[in-house]
């Protein structure tokens, strides 16, 4: 055995402190406000409150980690005896981290993936383990190492050496990154927050002025045209801003280095992370532009591996984030350079001038149609016909942009696959290219129908091995020429 | 490519299948109607959920005559050296190619149904998901079953 076995620090149930302890943090302060005979009274309901902190102890006093040559072994459970084995080769990322609690005691987390991670039982093969300072790096080297001692020494050489990163990012580079990319949610909470909070906040502060009418006297300084481009600039200034601020904490001072087996990924302002991403076990990588970004020459690298950037940090979702923002032409120097094994060409076979109908059978083209067809027969034959010029209009508008989109859509698409990387580009007013190694294609799946057949097009979903969340990409109706390809590469 | 046709029988586990669930719906849509029938409603918007639900039942009852003999006809697979090939569908039609190198494992599976026709599934799975070939003989499956764990032996002994 050459690594416990040990439950690690205790510390680990005090991860999640306001979601595992904040019942029994409120029971405190009712108890010291309101005295100790509310609670006395309602006893029934203390089992509540403790349920939670004593699963988290369960868990933590019932678990217990060790390593050997081989493998990792979890045994768990308090009347169901379990074990688990994971094979050190399975295992895809490994990541430190520390919170604020953590960074006072010196203490790290060790949270390692492995390759199960995509499929239903992607939560009972977490690893989650809490350890002081020598022994959190002691164990992330063995289980980097996959238990060859040699390489372990390798790997101990490396970390000595200092190695120089390849990629850094300053508030500055996030700071843009949130001007640059359109993140609707940001915006509209935003909004929410600031019209809901701010209204509610000024009518408390100055109970005798009616923020409604205050709000109606100023938007009544303006034409409806101009009151409307001030508040969606408004809206999106602070919808950057926030986006921003939010960025700017998670990843501050994000920095990579480049070893020649991996790439070390670390940041965090109050939480901070270290993620060692195995080359090997990256699948691929997508650049993606948002519609400000191509304007400006600018991108965002995402990477696609297990355990980096997926759901599986509880509530915490991160973008698996490779490189915030960067000029094209100089990510594709960093990316040539540090993952060597793929390309990162963009000579893409576009979508045919024959293709185009087809982008036109989608969801939304049909459902504004629905909507348009649904509007106007209510408006004209059972609600009279007062407004159909204005539900005409604004249906024709909406139908432009529809079939703009669509066409946008057309003139995105493109594809390629040679031995190394198979490639996909799609999007509309951003524009997403993927590039998935070719030997982590896992299946090749192509759906069409009987018309589109005969006129030689079909829609091909890639499978491959990566969070859930992206481990189906699509390229729309390309040729079956495009298809073979693909399918000749994979088998290859 | 000589593709393999699925077992007759599938047809009729089909058509079980989705005679349970069309049950199911009409009695659910059934009752919903009678409570919505006697509800303080405007008759305008009465007229449109019958009309939604007539056409929701009527769907399932095409689903179980007409469907499984269209489905029948589409469903195909092939294992050949290197890969296996699943091509399905009704309107639109999946062909879905899975090289042998990339199979984990394999189950077998019979549900109530498929064991009173002699029916089985095979379910190839992935690291990056799983695909099934439905309404095989007992006897096929079997033959499937050992083909390709033979092969994923053969692999990770290579390995």
């Amino acid at each position: 055995m050459k690594f416990g076995p040990t439950r690690g620090s205790i510390l680990l149930i005090f991860e999640h402190f306001v979601k595992d302890f904040g019942l029994v943090l409120l029971l405190l302060m009712v108890t010291i406000w309101k005295g100790p005979q509310i609670v006395l009274a309602n006893m029934q309901f203390l089992i509540l409150v403790f349920i939670k902190p004593i699963s988290v102890l369960v868990k933590y006093l019932f678990t217990k980690y060790s390593i050997d040559e081989e493998k990792m072994t979890i045994n768990s459970g308090l009347f169901v005896k379990k074990i688990m084995e994971i094979p050190l080769k399975a295992i895809t990322t490994v990541d430190l981290s520390q919170n604020l609690l953590f960074q006072i005691f010196k203490v790290y987390k060790i949270k390692a993936d492995n390759s199960s991670q995509t499929n239903d039982t992607s939560k009972q093969a977490e690893v989650v383990l809490a350890l002081k300072k020598e022994e959190a790096f002691y164990v992330k080297d063995l289980l980097e190492s996959k238990g060859d001692l040699k390489e372990q020494d390798e790997i101990k050489k490396q970390n000595e050496e200092i190695l120089q990163p390849v990629i850094t990012c300053t508030a500055s580079d996030f700071i843009l990154l949130g001007i640059l990319q359109s993140k609707l949610l940001y915006i509209i909470t935003t909004f929410s927050a600031v019209f809901g909070g701010g209204t509610y906040i000024f009518s408390i502060l100055f109970e005798d002025v009616d923020t409604s009418a205050l709000i109606e006297k100023f938007m009544n300084l303006f034409s409806p045209a101009v009151g409307i481009a001030i508040l969606l600039l408004v809206v999106y200034i602070l919808g950057a801003v926030s986006s921003a601020i939010v960025t700017v904490i998670r990843y501050f001072n994000y920095t990579v280095k480049n070893r020649n087996d991996a790439l070390i990924i670390e940041f965090g302002l109050f939480t901070k992370k270290n993620y060692t991403l195995k080359k090997q076990k990256i699948s691929g990588v997508t650049i993606k532009q948002s519609v400000l970004m191509r304007i400006f020459g600018y991108c965002s690298v995402e990477v696609f591996i297990i355990g980096y950037g997926d759901s599986s940090e509880g509530n915490n979702k991160e973008l698996s984030i490779l490189y915030p923002i960067a000029k094209l032409n100089q990510v594709n120097y960093i990316l040539n350079e540090i993952l060597p094994d793929m390309s990162f060409e963009r000579n893409y076979k576009k979508a045919e001038k024959k293709s185009l109908r087809y982008f036109f059978f989608c969801f939304r083209m049909f459902f504004v149609i629905g909507v348009i067809v649904g509007g106007i027969f209510e408006s004209m034959l059972l609600g009279g016909n007062r407004y159909i010029f204005e539900i005409l209009g604004v249906s024709f508008a909406i139908l432009m942009i529809t079939i703009i989109s669509v066409y946008l859509e057309h003139l995105n698409s493109g594809i390629y696959a040679n031995t190394k990387v198979v490639s996909i580009c799609n999007g509309i007013l951003g524009k997403e290219m993927t590039f998935i190694k070719t030997n982590k294609i896992e299946s090749v799946s192509q759906r069409t129908n009987t018309w589109k057949q005969r006129k030689g097009f079909t829609t091909i979903k890639l499978g491959f091995l990566a969070p859930i969340r992206v481990s189906n990409i699509k390229a729309r109706n390309v040729t079956f020429k495009q298809l073979e390809e693909v399918n000749h590469v994979m088998i290859l | 490519m000589n593709y393999e046709k699925l077992d007759e029988k599938a047809v009729l586990s089909w058509r079980i299948r989705r005679s349970i669930s069309f049950l199911f719906i009409f009695i659910t849509v059934g009752g919903v109607l009678l409570i919505l029938n006697n509800a303080d409603l405007e008759n305008k918007y009465k007229n449109y959920i019958f009309i939604a639900a007539g056409l929701l039942l009527l769907y399932k009852l095409i689903g179980i005559i007409l469907y499984p003999i269209i489905e029948y006809q589409q469903w195909r697979y092939a294992i050949t050296e290197d890969k296996v090939e699943i091509r399905h569908g009704i309107f639109f039609i999946t062909t879905t190619v899975i090289p042998i190198i990339r199979v984990q494992h394999i189950t077998i599976s019979r549900g109530p149904i498929y064991r009173k026709l002699g029916l089985s599934a095979v379910k190839i799975f992935l690291a990056s998901g799983s695909f099934e070939i439905v309404g095989l003989s007992e006897n096929n499956a079997n033959v499937i079953s050992e083909n390709l764990k033979s092969r994923v032996m053969e692999r990770l002994n290579k390995e």
